[in-house]
């Protein structure tokens, strides 16, 4: 006798999405940025009637887990993919509804249960996703219909009275500087990390004195937490600078870019250099002899096989880098570096929330689009390595 | 004296960083002189509204907690998910750990305020939920890392499925455990600081304040209490981790 | 009902997702045998061991141990009652060999002095010497002696019942030898019911007295070596025999102390070969005189060896003390019939 098992994942997930939806405020009204919100269900923001289609595809995908049918992890996924697209359908009807063209300063903001809701909704993709085995592409293209309704509903002026928007519009000359400064300290920081681990690696590769001294130093310096590291080079680099003209007129001071500068190269050294030694370490040594005993030169053997084996590693390395770079970027924003950060400590500051938002949502989209950009590469280079490792044995 | 010269090398650095740290806590306002020497112009040079010593207590209540917190819930996740009844969330699990390494802890930080607002408790959430994610990933690598005949040997000689867990899984994973405890406490440490600008008070506030006030002396006396706080408790953990692996 | 059954399999089977991987198989071992499952991987036979302790549920059928359905006892304690070796050991790695053999007892609530002594007494029955091993980690230890280790392990609860899944099977040649003679004179001491898994026929030969040949999850042949050798059921049995090897093979099951010609030392010292009952000695130029010995517990195949090796029909045979007791000429062992 064969007992049917179902899987509780799913369960688990839309039974959580019923109750936040029926509990949970889904939106809440601000007449202007200081007054507290009023909160909304989403029977009171958009219709009985939305109710009813959330709950339905929420139950219809709850009651497939239960199936035995074949299609049934698609059809959750195309329930999942629909709740995602009328996401921010319902806030751009959510607006018509409650808020009159002559509030120009209401704003929208989220409520906990379209927070929770769209959390809920993104893992349930993750876990279709790794049960059906989607390749990348698929995922990609699934997730672009939640894309293209927002930024269709968005240029319909449907999102226009979002809290996070009314921010952006207020301030969107200073987010585009922030965003510009921010992208060009964490590109600044990893391109001169990569150059400096090239020639730390070159030295390690050659002495082992080397290898005792750089690692633990890197390790040191990664231990530090980056308030400390930030404060700690206020003083001295201060006090150079003070003392050369040439540094005052590359605007260098204690405070500003330059800090900034130095401690995100220093962290950034660690993972850089740690990833691309242990992966030209780890080539393994009988394709080396293998390269050598065909007459390759040393320089062959290196540039041929080495590097393009390690490489998969090596942008690992960078992919961590660069994400790790892109948080501590932000903390910078306390010693005056600029970027995305100044609206977090700003927005905090002046407990404005949606300014904190502005700062925070798009830091945490810059980590996902350069994870999202490092592991495709990563992919591609994996494929590479297995498809010439196989046509060459 | 043979085991006090092996105790002196094997805790001799954590030592040496956790003295460093309390003298340092107690003596900066003996050292006025020099501090007044890099800000000449201002009033006060030693950070006065709290004494360091209850900062570092508040910085350490907080990350200690929210450690807790996070070892205690990122552990027994990962232990369920490796359970046959709770197997069904291994893959959406570990998939999680490992994407929300992604989220910059600042980002965590900042996005826990609109939610829970301002002051310690928002910071002690934030913080154990992003240090749950290093415990969670090295936990599930540490229990499926166990040789799958020693699993089944255990269970073969008659072991309870909790036995095989408390006897064989969990020692063995012990070594990759402590050191997901050791990232996640290290990147807490640091978080916590920051956590100053959402209303907690740690030893991040002497820095937060100085460089509002343009006081370089109270970012320095901060930092370098951070700064030896975090040395110390990571070389505490690396030989913890060392003494651990050496028993094998 | 039969007194003498210590594991009855009735109508067996294991099923995954409705594809048969052990199908209606019938089996009685008795106590004290050493029973050997083999047959090529994926037949069924490893599924067949587990299902014995329970690590596989078993789909339909029954399994008794003394007449007791093992369903009826919790998990645990059946267990604890069965030894369990394998392949790949199992050692625990982060515990002493000393704890590592203790397991079961402890799992048993021994009292520790009790612990103690079952571990020294078979470290020593398994020739590791309990200062020198008792406090290593298996990762200090060689593949022989981790193996021993898990032979240990096995045996500490003092179980009626021992499961073996190729123990043996990731050791080189020497070393596997060495162990299989050590278990057979293990199992004359201690007299368990083995239940022992391997895709080598030698293997099988060499230590079962009862042997199982399984292929697509099912029984093809039981038989004792002896018959196995003399009447193999199917193309398929002869063939994992080794076909024409078989006749070295059976030589190999028979003792020349069995088939030896008993005689006093001093006769055999002058040993003349005309009081010999052997013809054609003198015009074959081999030589006559015993050059060499083997002894009692040697097999038969092994004497063919010698004598091809020294060129002569005629070996002594000696004792444990090495004092000759008889002697063996080719024409014995020609002319031997198994008697298994």
């Amino acid at each position: 006798m064969l007992g049917i098992r179902f899987d509780k994942v799913m369960p688990v997930l839309t039974g959580a999405s019923l109750l936040s939806i029926w509990t949970l405020d889904f939106v809440n009204l601000q007449p202007n940025r200081i007054l507290p919100g009023v909160g909304y269900s989403l029977q009171d923001a958009v219709g009985w009637w939305s109710m009813i289609i959330v709950t339905t595809l929420l139950i219809s995908a709850f009651l497939l887990s239960f199936s035995r049918l074949s299609l049934r992890r698609w059809l959750q996924l195309f329930i999942v993919t629909l709740l995602l697209v009328l996401m921010p359908i319902s806030l751009s009807s959510f607006a018509q509804n409650h808020i009159p063209e002559t509030l120009t300063h209401a704003r929208t903001g989220l409520g906990s249960a379209f927070w929770l809701v769209f959390f809920l909704l993104v893992l349930m993709l993750i876990e279709l996703q790794q049960k059906l085995e989607l390749s990348r592409s698929i995922y990609c293209f699934i997730f672009s219909f939640p894309l293209i309704s927002t930024v269709f509903i968005y240029l319909m002026g449907g999102l226009d009275t979002l809290a996070i928007l009314r921010e952006y519009g207020a301030r969107s000359d200073q987010f585009h500087q922030a965003v510009h400064i921010h992208i060009a300290l964490v590109g600044g920081a990893v391109i001169t990390s990569i150059l400096l681990a090239a020639c730390l690696v070159a030295m390690m590769r050659k002495s082992t004195t080397a290898q005792k001294i750089i690692f633990p130093l890197l390790n040191f310096i990664q231990t530090i937490p980056s308030l400390a590291l930030f404060g700690l080079l206020i003083a001295p680099l201060g006090y150079i600078a003070s003392k050369s003209e040439w540094l005052q007129a590359m605007n260098v001071s204690g405070i500003g870019w330059a800090p900034a500068m130095i401690a995100l190269i220093a962290y950034s050294l660690l993972p850089m250099v740690r990833n691309t030694f242990v992966a030209l370490e780890e080539v393994s040594e009988s394709v080396i002899e293998a390269a050598k005993g065909m007459g390759m030169s040393p320089a062959q053997v290196f540039i041929q096989v080495r590097l393009p084996l390690a490489m998969p590693v090596i942008l690992e390395g960078i992919r961590i880098t660069t994400i790790q770079a892109i948080g501590l970027t932000a903390v910078a924003a306390l010693i005056g570096a600029g970027g995305l950060g100044n609206f977090i400590f700003q927005g905090l500051g002046q407990a404005a929330m949606d300014m904190v938002l502005l700062g925070a949502l798009p830091i945490l989209l810059l980590a996902i689009i350069a994870d999202l950009f490092f592991s495709s590469v990563m992919t591609f280079f994996n494929q590479h390595t297995k498809q010439s490792g196989a046509t060459k044995s | 004296m043979g085991k006090q010269e092996t105790i002196a090398r094997i805790w001799g650095i954590p030592l040496l960083w956790l003295s460093c740290l309390i003298i340092a806590t107690f003596s900066f306002p003996y050292f006025e002189e020099i501090f007044r020497q890099i800000e000449p112009n201002q009033r006060q040079v030693i950070y006065s509204r709290d004494s360091f010593f209850t900062l570092l207590l508040n910085h350490l209540s907080l990350v200690g907690i929210a450690a807790t917190i996070s070892i205690l819930l990122g552990v027994s996740s990962a232990i369920f998910v490796t359970r046959p009844f709770g197997k069904d969330f291994l893959p959406l699990v570990s998939q999680i750990a490992s994407m929300g390494q992604t989220f910059p802890p600042i980002a965590v930080l900042a996005l826990s305020v609109p939610l829970l607002g301002f002051g310690a408790l928002p910071t002690i959430l934030a913080l154990s939920l992003y240090g749950l994610l290093p415990i969670v990933r090295n936990t599930l690598a540490g229990i499926q890392g166990v040789d799958a005949a020693v699993i089944e040997s255990a269970r073969g000689m008659g072991m309870s499925s909790f036995q095989v867990l408390r006897q064989v899984e969990l020692p063995l994973a012990s070594t990759v455990i402590l050191s997901g405890i050791r990232t996640s406490v290290t990147i807490n440490i640091a978080t916590a600081a920051i956590g100053s600008t959402i209303g907690a008070s740690t030893l991040g506030d002497p820095v937060i304040s100085g460089l509002v006030n343009g006081n370089t002396a109270y970012v320095i006396q901060g930092a370098i209490l951070i700064g030896l706080l975090a040395l110390s408790t990571d070389s505490l953990l690396d030989r913890l981790q060392l003494r651990l692996s050496a028993r094998r | 009902m039969n007194l003498n059954t210590m594991i009855e399999l009735q109508n067996i089977s294991k099923y995954y997702d409705q594809v048969s991987a052990v199908d209606s198989i019938d089996l009685k071992i008795n106590k004290g045998e050493f029973c050997v499952l083999v047959g090529t991987s994926g037949c069924g036979k490893s599924t067949t061991l587990r299902m014995i302790n329970r690590l596989i549920p078993h789909s339909a059928g029954k399994i008794l141990i003394e007449d007791q359905e093992i369903n009826s006892f919790n998990e645990q304690t059946l267990r604890r009652r069965i030894g369990y070796a394998i392949q790949n050991t199992g050692l625990f790695p982060h515990w002493s060999v000393e704890k590592n053999i203790g397991t079961v007892p402890r799992l048993l609530k021994w009292p520790e002095k009790r612990i103690q002594e079952r571990v020294i007494e078979l470290l020593e029955l398994l020739n590791l010497p309990y200062a020198e091993f008792a406090h290593k980690y298996p990762s200090e230890l060689s593949g022989g002696q981790a193996q021993r280790v898990g032979v240990a392990r096995a045996l500490a609860g003092d179980p009626d019942i021992l499961l073996m899944d190729e123990p043996f099977g990731a050791l080189d040649p020497i070393t596997r030898e060495s162990l299989q003679n050590e278990l057979l004179r293990i199992q004359q001491q201690i007299h368990k019911t083995i239940v022992f898994v391997t895709h080598d026929m030698d293997e099988a030969l060499k230590l079962a007295n009862h042997i199982v040949v399984m292929d697509q999850g099912k029984i093809i042949q039981q038989a004792s070596p002896y018959e196995l050798l003399l009447n193999p059921a199917s193309d398929f049995v002869s063939q994992l025999l080794g076909g024409e090897d078989r006749g070295l093979k059976q030589a190999g099951l028979m003792r020349v102390g069995e088939y030896m010609v008993v005689a006093s030392s001093t006769h055999i010292n002058d040993l003349d070969i005309k009081n010999l009952d052997i013809k054609n000695v003198e015009t074959n130029k081999l030589a006559t005189k015993p050059l060499a010995s083997v002894s009692t517990h040697d097999s038969l195949r092994f004497a063919l060896s010698v004598m091809l090796w020294h060129q002569c029909e005629l070996l002594t045979v000696v004792d444990d003390q090495q004092q000759p007791v008889g002697y063996i000429s080719l024409q014995q062992i020609m002319q031997a019939k198994p008697h298994g």
